[in-house]
């Protein structure tokens, strides 16, 4: 019986339908069903590539306003590097301090430097939020990169009047290069001279550089001596004195309507005889106007008031330092609005100080060429 | 009684061709087969296309690289402003010694009272001395520097009288403390 059998037609189809369904089983899933995926990946892939190529052109069509943009940071960063540069010179600082104190005749007796310190951003800020107090946030000591800070605390011995001390003390708030003044003390004398300590923070951001990063003093060629060690002649010594090279080219000082000085000032700086004023109890209008490249002519109206004049500076930026105050009272209404028009090609960059947090008595006007607030 | 012939079925079953039918079953498989292959090379095919255009993407975009590498440069530049101002508004905040306050110390003077000596702490705590012509106008000092806002736990330490023997005048000596009225910290995000 087994050997005369055979299959018959239903075995047979049957046989073949499950031989072929093994065939697609095999074939579809090592082959069709990977090439399908890889298919179905790619064109997803062409398919995102593509819609961030529609992107790319789109933006690289802007690419203009993106320089643009990218000039106007530039710029910002430029106006921020005139207040807190990216170099920490203690010369710079010393020459500071020497020429507020001939300026004010506040007698800066000794200056003691705390010491260089470097250190992170995050590390910097904790130590400023947190001064003075015990159980602050733990210091991170890593520093690198763009953010690091190079900070110094000096502290300085002073003496001399009240006047000469708030004197020294506005000059400084004047200035172009930031410093701050973390703590005081003053003690008066029975013949009314103070003497006091001042504790100094001054700092600075960016890389530390290996070498000398190259920034600009104003300091004389030195002539060289034969003996280092040869005491000058008496009244030889001195030169020509420090040039603060923070100071502004142009100041704005604005009064409260109850300060003896009241109004508004404006001037060169530090030339008092280029000042004008108002001693209005009303906000005022002022416009300064430069022009030129080597030689800067300008020219400065407040309230009706003018001065005209010339500036040599070699500096990028042209700086305007605005020293304002808190309002008194409701009745206060002393401020100023500048307007300024720069068609020097250089940057101009108007600090305002102490203005009033709720109403400022500052502000910017209409501007032409590069105006920034720093 | 119907009849029933076994070898019927078996006499159908061997009009059935095996070899024809194998041949056909063949020719099915082997076209299956070609239909499968044809689509696997089809799928590859349109594969290799896509990837051909990815090819002709990428070159395209390469071009347009500047713009990621400005954009990037932007954002980089705005967070290192952002960082600056934070650091120089956390400093300014921070720093309290400056002509403001000065003025508002002096401002809640009268001509009956005067300071021997004044400190001024980083923490913002602030440590008083000084004399009067009489307690009310050490008072009235007190009292105006609380009116001026600029201050919180404002408190007297002492306030003593010092007798000038040779001259027969008085004056009241006074220290007191207290704190400055502090400013926002930025948050630094």
């Amino acid at each position: 019986m087994s050997r005369n059998y055979s299959i018959s037609k239903s075995e047979f189809i049957l046989i073949v339908v499950l031989i072929i369904v093994a065939l697609c089983v095999v074939i579809g899933n090592y082959f069709v069903l990977p090439a399908w995926q890889e298919l179905s990946q790619t064109r997803e892939l062409h398919a995102r590539q593509t819609q961030q190529l529609e992107n790319l052109r789109r933006e690289h069509g802007k690419i203009d306003t993106y320089r643009e943009q990218e000039a106007q940071l530039d710029e910002e960063i430029a106006a921020i590097g005139v207040s807190i540069p990216s170099y920490y010179a203690q010369e710079e600082i010393v020459a500071a301090i020497s020429s507020a104190s001939q300026e004010s005749r506040l007698d800066v007796v000794n200056i003691t430097f705390g010491g260089r310190v470097v250190q992170s951003k995050d590390a910097f800020l904790n130590q400023l939020k947190n001064a003075g107090k015990s159980g602050g946030e733990a210091i991170s000591a890593a520093a690198g990169g763009p953010d690091t800070v190079t900070a110094e605390q000096l502290t300085l011995n002073v003496s001399g009047s009240f006047d000469e001390y708030m004197r020294f003390l506005s000059i400084f708030e004047l200035s172009s290069r930031r410093v701050f003044f973390r703590s005081a003390t003053l003690s008066a004398a029975p013949d009314g001279k103070l003497t006091g300590t001042m504790n100094l923070l001054v700092f600075s951001v960016g890389e530390l550089p290996e070498t000398f990063p190259g920034y600009a003093y104003d300091a004389p060629v030195p002539s060289g001596r034969e003996d280092p060690f040869e005491p000058f002649d008496r009244g030889a010594g001195g030169g020509s004195g420090a040039v603060q090279t923070g100071a502004p080219d142009f100041y704005v000082i604005i009064s409260s309507s109850l300060d003896n000085d009241s109004g508004v000032q404006m001037g060169r700086y530090p030339i008092s005889a280029t000042q004008v004023s108002t001693d209005k109890n009303a906000h005022v209008t002022a416009a300064l106007t430069l022009s030129g490249s080597d030689v800067i002519s300008f020219s400065y109206t407040l309230d009706g008031k003018t001065y005209s004049g010339t500036l040599e500076s070699e500096k990028d930026t042209i700086t305007i330092s605005v020293l304002s105050r808190a309002r008194k009272s409701a009745d206060d209404n002393v401020g100023v609005t500048l307007d300024v028009t720069n068609d020097t090609g250089r940057t101009v960059v108007v600090s305002v100080r102490n203005d009033d947090a709720i109403n400022p008595r500052f502000k910017l006007g209409t501007t032409r060429g590069t105006v920034l607030l720093g | 009684m119907r009849d029933i012939n076994l070898l019927e079925g078996l006499g159908s079953r061997k009009k059935f061709d095996v070899k024809k039918s194998a041949r056909r079953a063949a020719i099915a498989v082997v076209i299956v087969a070609l239909l499968l292959g044809g689509a696997v090379f089809g799928l590859r095919y349109l594969n290799d296309q896509y990837k051909q255009q990815l090819a002709d993407i990428s070159a395209e975009m390469a071009q347009y690289k500047e713009i990621g590498e400005l954009k990037n440069t932007i954002t980089d530049k705005r967070q290192l402003i952002d960082s600056l101002k934070v650091l120089l508004d956390t400093a300014d905040v921070t720093s309290r010694v400056d002509s403001a306050f000065f003025e508002t110390i002096s401002n809640a003077l009268s001509s009956s009272v005067y300071l021997t000596s004044l400190a001024l702490n980083e923490d913002g705590t602030v440590s008083l001395a000084g004399k009067g012509v009489t307690r009310e106008d050490i008072t009235y000092f007190i009292y105006s520097l609380k009116l001026s806002g600029a201050f919180k736990d404002i408190s007297f330490s002492v306030i003593s009288q010092e007798k000038n023997e040779t001259t027969d005048t008085g004056l009241f000596g006074f220290a007191a403390t207290a704190v400055l009225v502090s400013e926002e910290v930025p948050s630094g995000e």
